[in-house]
Order: C-alpha cells, then structure tokens, then sequence
C-alpha cells in the first residue's frame, strides 16, 4: 500500500513536470513574434519597434527560450505564476479569486447529476430487459449526444427568455446556479447513470447476493443492504474523475452564462492573447485535475480493501 | 483423444474469437443498425451537398434576413438572410471531414505508439506512457481550446488541435491489448521461428487489437465532432461565413429570444451526428466478442 502510495506520488509529480513544459510551451504555439503579440494586445495596433523592444526586455523574452522556462520554473516553485500580460493582475491571484465560482459550479452539477443518474441507473438495472431499461438507456446515449452549448442555449430560451423563470446569464443568487448546473449536471447524469447500471447488474449476479436472497431477506433489504454498498462503489469514484470533465465543460457553460470562473478566465485570457494568464490557468487546472484523480485513486485503495496494487498499472 | 482434439478445437476458436467484432450480432441491434443507418444519410449529405442544398449557403439576401422556416426556406434564413438549412448542409462536409481527419490520423499513430510501448517494454514503454498521462493531465477539452486558440483560429487549427489531444486513448488501449497478447502461445509459437519483431506485430498482433481501435474510433468520431463544433462556438475554431454547425450557433445567440431557429437546427445536426456515430459505436462494442477463455484447454 505505501509502496502504491509512493510510485503514484512519483508518477504525479513527473506528469506535473511535464505540464509545466506543456503549459510554458503555450506562449509559442502563437504565430508570430511573442513580444509583438504582447504589444499588440496591450498597445492597440499603432505601435513603435521601441515599443516592442521594451517590452521584451520587460518581460524577459530576449533571453533564450530554455532560460525562460527555467525562470517562469524559478518562479512557479515560489508559487508566483507571474502577472497578466494586459491587466497586470497577479495571476494566481485572479485564478484564486474565480476559482469559487467553478467549485460551486462543479458541486451544484455533480449532484445534480447524481440525482439524476442514481435513480434511473437503478431502475434500469432492477428492471433489465424492460421497456422501463431500454427507455433509460436511450435517454441516456442521447444526453451523451448533446453538445452542452446547445442545451445550455436551449435552456435559456425556455426557462429564462420564454417562462422568465430564471435568469439567463450571472452569478450570485441561487437561481443563477439553475441554469448551468442542470446543463452541465444532465450530461454528466447520462454517463453516470450508464455506469451505476452496469455496476449494480454486475454486483447483482454475484455469488453472495445470491446467498442473502437465500437466506430470506426480502429484495429491497437485499437492494439497499447488500448490493447498493458495493455497487457504488464504482460510481462514486467516477464522480471524482468527472471533476476533469467538470472543469472541461465549465469552459463552455461559464461562457454561456457569463459564469465569472476558471474556465471563462481561461477563454477571455485567449482571446486577449494574454499569455502569461493562458499559461497560469492551463498549469492550475491541470495540477488540480491530477491531484484530484491521485486522491481519488488512493480512496478507491482505502474504500475497496479487495484492492491490492502490487501489478504495475 | 477425441475429447482431447474438440478441445483444442475449442481453444482455437476462443484464440480466433477473441476481441472479434460479431457482426451476426451488430445486425440484431436494431439502435446500432439505425445509427450506421444516419451515417450513411449524413456521408450523403456530405457527397451531395450542392445538388441537396436547395440555395447557395453563402448568398445573402438582407430582404429575407431572420425568416422562420418556411416552404422555399425549410429551417429559415439566418441573421445575413442566407438559407440556414442549404448551410446546415454544407456543415456536414466540414464536421464529417474534422471527425474522420482527426479519428484517421489519431488512430493510426496512436495504435503504432501503443505497439512500440507494448511490444518493447522497458524504458520507451515508460517514457511513452509518462507522455501518454501528460497529455491526459489536462481535462478533455482545455487543451484542445489552448492549442487551436493560440494557433489562430481556422481548419488546420482546428485538427492539428484536437489530433495532438486525443492519440493517447489509442495508445493506451493497444498497449494493454500487447501486453496481453504477448504471452500468449501463438506469438511465443511464432516467435520462435526469429522473426523481426516488426513481423510480429504487423502479422501477429496488430490484427488481434484492431477491432478494439475500431470500435473507440467509432466513438471517437463523435466526441470530435462535438470538441469541433465547440471550439467554432467559442469563436477559436471555425470562423464564419463557413457554414459550421458551432459558428452558426454562436451567430444565432444574440437572435435567441426573437429568432431561436437560428441556433436550433444547427444544433440539432450536430446531436443527429453524435447519436449516428454513438449509436453505432456502442452497437459495435457490444458486438465485440467477449476476451477467450483462458480455462479451456487446463479443464
């Protein structure tokens, strides 16, 4: 178990290395000059070459690359992603600050989407074979199907600019959360509900559900007493990976609704060619996302003692 | 002896049957059917684009700006007057041909660096695989949106993009098929003979882990076609005037509340597709065999 805990601490902190690399390299994915870019954004079109000049020394992009990264490394291990390019904004700062929002964002979803899956992956599974299983499941593949933009734009026409029931765009009250919780929540229900199904049959045709039927328990003790423990096991650990997916989709419906949260910083920092920003936010998100899928393997470890991680992989 | 001959019998089958995609069975699944079904409409609304088009999808005509659907403009027109459905249309050339690009291009050098990590093992196994986890640290879609975005928006971006994002599926899918096949007795068997282990994978393990790569392509076609029409939405993707299913839905927003149609049948193309494709990805991994029976020949 140590032995587990410690290869998959190693394993991070080389991904997290790596990640570094990746989000460094993001500045020259841009074509062209980065000083000039970075001038362009902050200065407006009409601009000197002393201009540009200053500001690469300013920024240090004179030095040569790999000097860069080694410093913006320097940095990042005092925990300083730098500042933004355009607002001059400390970077972890602003990440920081709309990082709430994202988290609330991720949690109103997740349940959500529990709450969804939970029942219907149940039924579906008690009733096997049905009409009932079958609706389910195609429900579900369609949910899969649907791209969250639009059902967040779908959502907002019916519920905000038709009915007037909620508002379209905005963060602050709980009626503001409705919105692009249920659409980032229903399509996460569609894959979790196909998993607890999965889950549940499988547990269901296991030798000591076959035992406590036999030794007279009604199916509802059996269901909830016996299968439901082990059966969601599964399930609730794929909710903890969907924080990926969380954060993903966050990028699309804090667009939508105009959510002040990472994902949103994240696709305005881009446009604004603010790379400093860009690469704060793709590094921060990355980290939180590995950390995340590292606790969540250690739970499962915790959880399941069935468990035993001495195979590699 | 003749029991002992049926059984090996047996486990041929089982060596031959395994991972094999059982189209007896993908014929039955009626969903999976109806979806390879849409994929065949769709490939001919993509091949046939300009004589099913009833206008031309780039013509605008500021006299019929914001129709609603009508007999000579089936979905209406758009917020330039131009026929939403004709660029609805045209919009499967260039999702189909996103898709099929980046799953063709994925799924093939996915599969080599998935054979070169199983096969070798070692060293290159492990540095391959640390990038593998590199490239899945970052959420689905973030890195795909950082790369297109800073690219520039466009076509090219749009799939250099979502390939340098989405390889490492494969990869790790047929290296864990390698490593299973590996041991098993027809590549010992085969290897014995001293062959180039380049003949090994091309004639021994490759076609035992195809069918697999198939099916996550099937699949894979759909979560691209979803990331495309994304990016186009938040504006780093495709631009307009290409009629792309997700630019002409960020077109359609500020008409949501006046002229919602704008954004409703390009939307419901793009959910048309990923079903298609979904559909009939789930049939065809439902349709794979079961892995052989390992028991056979010690029972």
């Amino acid at each position: 178990m140590w032995e587990y805990i410690a290869k998959r601490l190693a394993m991070v902190s080389v991904v997290i290395a790596g990640v570094t690399l990746v989000a460094f390299s993001a500045m020259y994915l841009a074509p062209g000059d980065p000083a000039e870019v970075i001038a362009l954004a902050r200065y407006g079109e009409d601009l000197s070459a002393s201009q540009v000049e200053t500001l690469r020394e300013a920024e240090g992009l004179d030095a040569p690359v790999h000097v860069q990264y080694l410093i913006w490394l320097g940095h990042l291990l005092r925990l300083d992603l730098g500042k933004s390019l355009v607002t001059s904004e400390d970077v972890l700062t602003e990440i920081l600050q709309k990082l709430p929002a994202t988290a609330e964002l991720a949690v109103a979803s997740l349940l959500i989407s529990l709450m969804i899956a939970l029942p219907a992956g149940v039924l579906s599974a008690l009733r096997k074979n049905t009409l009932l299983d079958s609706g389910c499941m195609f429900v579900s593949l369609l949910g899969v199907s649907i791209p969250n933009f639009w059902l967040g734009l779908l959502l907002i026409w019916f519920f905000a600019l038709t009915l007037h029931m909620f508002p379209s765009f905005g963060y602050g009250s709980l009626k503001h959360f409705v919105l692009p919780a249920l659409t980032l929540g229903t399509s996460l229900a569609a894959v979790t509900a196909r998993l607890t199904r999965a889950s549940l049959l499988e547990v269901m045709g296991q030798e000591y559900i076959v035992a406590a039927r036999a030794r007279g328990f009604d199916e509802r003790t059996v269901l909830f007493r016996h299968a439901l423990k082990n059966a969601l096991l599964p399930v609730v650990t794929f909710a903890g990976m969907q924080f990926g997916y969380l954060l993903g989709g966050a990028v699309v419906v804090e667009t939508i609704f105009s959510w002040p949260g990472i994902g949103k910083l994240l696709v305005d920092s881009i446009f604004a060619m603010d790379f400093s920003m860009v690469q704060g936010c793709v590094f921060f998100i990355a980290v939180l996302f590995s950390l995340s899928s590292l606790v969540v393997d250690l739970l499962y470890a915790v959880l399941d003692p069935r468990i035993r991680y001495d195979r590699h992989d | 002896m003749t029991d002992m001959i049926e059984k090996i019998e047996i486990a041929k089958k089982a060596c031959l049957a395994e991972k094999r995609l059982n189209l007896g069975k993908f014929g039955k699944n009626r969903l999976a059917v109806s979806g390879l079904l849409l994929i065949a409409v769709l490939c001919v609304f993509a091949l046939f684009a300009p004589e099913i088009a009833p206008h031309d999808p780039f013509s605008q005509r500021l006299d019929s700006r914001l129709l609603s659907p009508s007999s000579e403009y089936p979905f209406g027109t758009d917020e330039l007057g131009r026929c939403i459905f004709s660029r609805v249309i045209y919009g499967t050339r260039i999702s189909l041909g996103i898709g099929i690009l980046v799953v063709a291009a994925t799924s093939v050098t996915g599969t080599a660096i998935g054979l070169l990590s199983g096969y070798r093992g070692g060293l290159l196994d492990e540095a391959i695989m640390r990038g593998v986890d590199i490239v899945m640290a970052f959420p689905n879609i973030i890195l795909a949106l950082v790369i297109a975005g800073l690219l520039g928006p466009g076509f090219s971006s749009v799939v250099l993009a979502l390939a340098l994002t989405h390889w490492p599926a494969y990869a790790r899918l047929v290296r864990g098929q390698v490593l299973s096949l590996r041991k098993r007795a027809f590549v010992e068997a085969a290897r014995a003979l001293r062959p180039s282990s380049f003949y090994i994978m091309r004639k021994h393990i490759l076609p035992n882990c195809i069918e697999p790569v198939i099916v996550l392509g099937t699949l894979e076609i759909a979560h691209v076609i979803i990331f495309a029409s994304a990016l186009s939405f938040l504006g780093l993707g495709i631009q307009p005037p290409v009629p792309e299913w997700g630019s002409m839905l960020k077109a359609g927003v500020p008409y949501l509340r006046t002229a919602p149609h704008l954004t409703f049948f390009p939307g419901l193309m793009i959910i048309f597709t990923v079903f298609a494709f979904n559909f009939a990805g789930d049939g065809l991994r439902e349709s794979l065999g079961q892995p052989a029976n390992q028991e056979v020949l010690a029972g």
